[in-house]
């Protein structure tokens, strides 16, 4: 009887492990999804799980690296080692691995051709933090402030607005990348700007004196005491044409810097007067310029096709916390029929990454929104053709080391966003960007929320959810003047 | 009567088992199937993980299960008459193994009649009665534990597990424990109060872990406070096992006499206390809607004749949809112009939120929809709603937005019941040609963009009416919006703009508003005649006048013959702010 069992056993094994029989060649590449084909990967990201959406119920994908293979077996989806994944992209560090997929598809076998993973040695920013919100236009009722590691599947929500009343909870922003600095804004009664400083949370209530009202975009000075914002006044109405959905501008919009030693805001008149809207200031990774966006201020909304916004830049001295008196423009909206946002200055200070859409400063629902990269030595554009999909792509950050980028990008479906990362290597040459890998490939589809306003970071945030729910309910917040 | 008290065990469940069933089925179907709408439930493993995120994953993913079976006709009933009777069952046998009552059966209705009660209400979820009956499971699973140690050393993890599993319920683990170790003869105050501690601890300490707010830490996986009725009706239970244990016992005849009456006076009570029999009529007529029965929604609305904005913005939907909208505008009550369109506003009710979307979708105007959709499933309780990914799809589909209207389709193709229409609409937006109802519906939408604020209904209706003057729903939504809210004028421009060219016999409320307009400029014979109004409309609008000069626009004089005219609305409604 053991025998007998035995015997049956090895048959099930056998025929489990052997391969598939009469398979066809197919010389088109697999229709998987997402799309990770030729893509260039981070020596230290986590496996790129993906599946076959069509009728396929059966896969086997070996990944063949010039040292190393692995192979994985799934039914439409597969779930790559996290072990074996790490050990193979140590070994292929900088080379190039081939991806074959072979599937039955209606009980037949068919091997398509394979495809690449170029494994960059550079590595990316281990953290990603992003707001998960549902895409719903004017209004929020769930947000969550979560951080990603990208090495590994592990998340943790780092704020959650069911343990704040159901305030809303803006973008989540890193100092250098350095997780032990980084700032979100909590808006409603208990709310105010969240100021982490190595683990120590403050609450800052930042309008001050002059201003039109609190801080919204917002970016660090490289020293970590300032950080210059803008300061709108948003009004989101809707479209009626079916390919545009919702549309956000601002009425009024204002540039200051704030000193979060002393807590003084400072501004310039042109930077604060109702002839022009500014808004996304960054600094410069040297900390002495600010760049903005800026455009002159138009009747809204009926010259709303008309409001296009520039790059213009000012200086600024950290000694004393002063803005320049005079900006110079380095993207001129007339000239080039377009507007800019979300300006990123890359931490080694070569590139300027933004967004540029036909016209307006919300691009998240702008099917024409692409990104763009200013090389701040030489002042040459790449129109990132490479990257930019056919839907808005904006939203973008990046890694401390200058040659990761991540972006949002609606290009599956054109309205829930996804976190993208894009290599840039040592020419400035920008490669297929791809998406941030899940553990299970269709979490992406049944996921009714957009990641949003994703940010990449060096470590982990030194606070979590109970913590800001104690600041927001426990801490008053700090004035500034 | 001695029968009757041998079969008292039996009876009294059956036939509140029976009942629920048929009250449900017959008296309350609406809330069961709105129930259903504002859920969804995958079968994906990433769905199923996702129950994980929080406490009770079983009974929220069991409740959840169950709660799809509500999209079909007596489904919702089926499935709580069931529960109910294992809510019974169960209860019984928990009560015989802590007590020595011979009336376990008939004590085990009480909690039955609480969650009956509770289940009247939308937000109350199939899930809490499935966490009460696992919590219960989980307590006969411990009573096997004999041995008094081990007894001691699982209490924790019963507790624990229970949480886990099942959430709110396990506020009655420490009550039963402590009965039962009473029936045993058992005192271990310590483990007492490891287990009442226990209790109250583990949703405080867990809740940071689960994000969740103190109270819903307490009473998770329930939205409300109230369903809390049921553990509570449960312990109520037992204190009276415990406490009528002698009265039981000397006086079991009138025990059995009593019980009924009062159990029934419980029920009849709680159900005049939360039944809204008013929000299942409003829900009949949002639910027909939904499911395409225009002539239904009519038909009900008549019967009910309710004064509510939710029911009038039903009902002249499928007016409009039946192109009947002017010709029996007033015959129906109507809020000023709130019965047109919900606004999507803060102060808005959820609910309101959710059906919002409805008018839009059927105008025509997909991003007023959409956005409407979009915050519909946003708001609704459970965040992910079948009956908004299913306008989601449609839409999108009707855009031709092929990506987008993938999304939701797919994600409906891993429900039990709303798969085979994603596969239907999967076929029309992969489909070369449309097919009459896309072609229809692409057809209202506009071809140029203009940006108007969400709640902007006239900027709406204006827009959709000067795009596409053929879109009689949105132009007899603006025409009723201009003619409920007594603006002549502009009723009397949009109406010379384009319902002239429309080729139809002039609607009974259009021809009446336009003699008021062509009366009072004082409009030439050859004018008035113009619009071709019916001549019989005039002999009335005369004798009207005369009427209202005679009773010096005495209201109830002229309230039997013109009350459902358009000069009886103009002359005496007033203009609600909302």
């Amino acid at each position: 009887m053991r025998n007998i069992i035995f015997f049956i056993i090895s048959v099930l094994v056998l025929m489990a492990c052997s391969g598939p029989a009469d398979v066809r060649i197919s010389h088109e590449l697999p229709a998987i999804y997402p799309d990770y084909i030729d893509v260039s990967i981070p020596v230290n990201v986590a496996p790129l799980n993906f599946m076959m959406r069509d009728s396929t119920d059966k896969m086997i994908v070996s990944i063949e690296g010039s040292n190393s293979s692995i192979i994985v077996r799934g039914n439409g989806k597969i779930s790559i080692p996290v072990k074996k994944w790490k050990t193979l992209l140590a070994l292929e560090s900088g080379k190039s691995l081939s991806i074959r997929v072979t599937a039955r598809k209606n009980g037949k076998w068919i091997q398509y051709n394979p495809f690449k993973w170029h494994v960059k040695s550079d590595s990316i920013s281990p953290y990603l933090s992003y707001r998960l919100i549902e895409p719903g236009y004017e209004v929020w009722n769930k947000v969550q402030i979560v951080e990603r590691n990208i090495e590994s599947f592990d998340e943790r929500v780092i704020a959650d607005n069911n343990l704040t009343d159901g305030t809303c909870m803006n973008c989540h922003i890193y100092g250098n990348q350095n997780a032990s600095l980084s700032m979100f804004h909590l808006r409603g009664k208990n709310g105010g700007t969240i100021l982490n400083k190595d683990g120590k949370l403050r609450k800052i209530n930042t309008k001050g004196n002059g201003m039109i009202l609190n801080a919204v975009y917002g970016n660090f000075h490289p020293g970590g005491r300032y950080a210059v914002f803008s300061t709108n006044i948003i009004i989101p109405e809707l479209h009626a044409l079916k390919s545009e959905r919702l549309e956000v501008y601002d009425t009024a919009s204002d540039l200051v810097v704030l000193d979060f030693d002393t807590n003084v805001t400072s501004t310039q008149p042109f930077l604060s007067d109702s002839t022009a809207f500014e808004s996304f200031p960054v600094f410069s990774a040297d900390g002495k310029w600010i760049y903005y966006c800026v455009a002159p201020a138009v009747p809204l909304p009926d010259s709303i096709k008309s409001l296009k916004y520039s790059i213009c830049r000012v200086s600024f001295n950290a000694e004393n916390g002063t803005i320049g008196l005079k900006a110079d423009t380095l993207w001129d909206a007339k000239k080039m029929n377009g507007s800019v946002c979300h300006l990123k200055t890359s931490p080694d200070g070569r590139f300027l990454l933004y967004t540029v859409a036909d016209y307006g400063t919300f691009p998240i629902w702008h099917r024409e929104a692409d990104l763009q990269m200013m090389n701040l030595e030489t002042g040459e554009i790449d129109s990132l053709k490479i990257v930019n999909g056919p839907n808005s792509d904006s939203y973008h950050s990046w890694s401390s080391n200058s040659r990761w980028f991540v972006f949002a990008s609606k290009r599956d479906d054109g309205i829930y966003g996804k976190p993208y990362f894009c290599y840039i290597d040592s020419t400035g040459k920008a490669h297929k960007p791809f998406v941030l890998p899940q553990r299970d490939p269709s979490k992406y589809d049944n996921l009714l929320k957009s990641f949003n306003i994703p940010e990449l970071s060096d470590g982990p945030t030194p606070f979590d959810a109970a913590d800001i729910e104690r600041v927001f309910w426990d801490q008053e917040a700090e004035r500034v003047k | 009567m001695a029968e009757y008290e041998k079969k008292i065990d039996w009876i009294l469940p059956a036939s509140l088992v029976g009942i629920s069933f048929l009250f449900f089925q017959f008296f309350y179907p609406y809330h069961l199937f709105f129930k259903e709408q504002i859920q969804l439930f995958l079968f994906s493993s990433d769905y199923f993980i996702s129950y994980f995120s929080k406490p009770a994953w079983l009974a929220g993913y069991t409740g959840d299960f169950l709660t799809q079976f509500f999209y079909l006709r007596g489904g919702g009933a089926t499935v709580l008459s069931f529960l109910f009777l294992l809510e019974w069952l169960i209860s019984s046998i928990v009560i015989k193994r802590i007590s020595s009552t011979t009336k376990a059966s008939v004590w085990a209705l009480l909690p039955v009649i609480a969650d009956w009660i509770l289940h009247l209400e939308i937000l109350h979820s199939v899930s809490v009665s499935v966490g009460f009956i696992l919590v219960l499971l989980l307590f006969l699973i411990y009573t096997f534990i004999s041995n008094r140690r081990l007894s001691i050393v699982s209490v924790p993890i019963v507790i624990f597990t229970g949480y886990w599993l099942a959430g709110m319920t396990i506020l009655i683990l420490p009550v039963l424990i402590v009965a039962r170790d009473f029936k045993q003869g058992r005192f271990s105050l310590l483990k007492w109060i490891v287990a009442i501690a226990l209790a109250v601890a583990i949703p405080l300490a867990f809740r940071h872990h689960y994000l969740l707010t103190t109270l819903q830490a307490y009473i998770y996986p329930a939205i409300q406070v109230q369903s809390l009725l049921l553990p509570a009706a449960f312990v109520f239970m037992l204190a009276g096992v415990f406490s009528l244990k002698r009265i039981e016992l000397t006086h079991s005849k009138l025990f059995n006499i009593a019980v009924p009456p009062v159990f029934i006076g419980l029920l009849i009570g709680g159900l005049s206390v939360n039944a809204n029999f008013r929000f299942e009529k409003i829900l009949s007529l949002d639910s027909e809607t939904y499911f395409g029965n225009t002539d239904r929604v009519i038909e009900l609305s008549q019967k009910y004749k309710l004064k509510d904005r939710q029911a009038t913005y039903f009902t002249n939907m499928a007016l409009a949809k039946n192109g009947v909208l002017p010709e029996h505008l007033l015959e129906f009550y109507q809020p000023s112009v709130h019965g047109l369109i919900l606004p999507v506003m803060p102060d808005e009710s959820w609910q309101s939120i959710f059906v919002s979307n409805e008018v839009f979708f059927l105008m025509g105007d997909m991003n007023l929809a959409q956005h409407s959709a979009m915050l519909g499933n946003t708001f609704s309780p459970y965040h992910r709603s079948s009956r908004m990914i299913k306008r989601l799809a449609e839409i999108n589909l009707i855009n031709g937005d092929t990506a987008a209207a993938d999304k939701y389709l797919q994600i409906l193709s891993k429900t039990l019941f709303h798969k085979k229409w994603a596969k239907s609409r999967q076929l029309m937006n992969h489909a070369a040609v449309p097919n009459k109802w896309l072609s229809e519906k692409r057809e209202q939408i506009p071809h140029t963009d203009t940006l108007r604020k969400s709640n902007d209904q006239l900027a709406s209706l204006r827009f959709l009416v000067q795009q596409n003057p053929g879109n009689t729903i949105a132009l007899d939504y603006l025409l009723c919006h201009y003619l409920l809210d007594k603006d002549l004028k502009s009723f009397k421009i949009a109406y010379d703009q384009y319902a002239r060219q429309i080729d139809r016999p002039v609607p009974k409320v259009y021809g009446e508003t336009l003699l008021i307009q062509l009366f009072a400029s004082k409009a030439s014979g050859e004018e008035a005649a113009g619009y071709s109004i019916n001549p019989q409309k005039m002999k009335d609008f005369i004798a009207y006048t005369k009427l209202y000069e005679q009773t010096k626009g005495d209201m109830n004089a002229l309230k039997e013959r013109f009350g459902q005219s358009y000069w009886f609305y103009y002359h005496f409604a007033t203009i609600q702010k909302k």
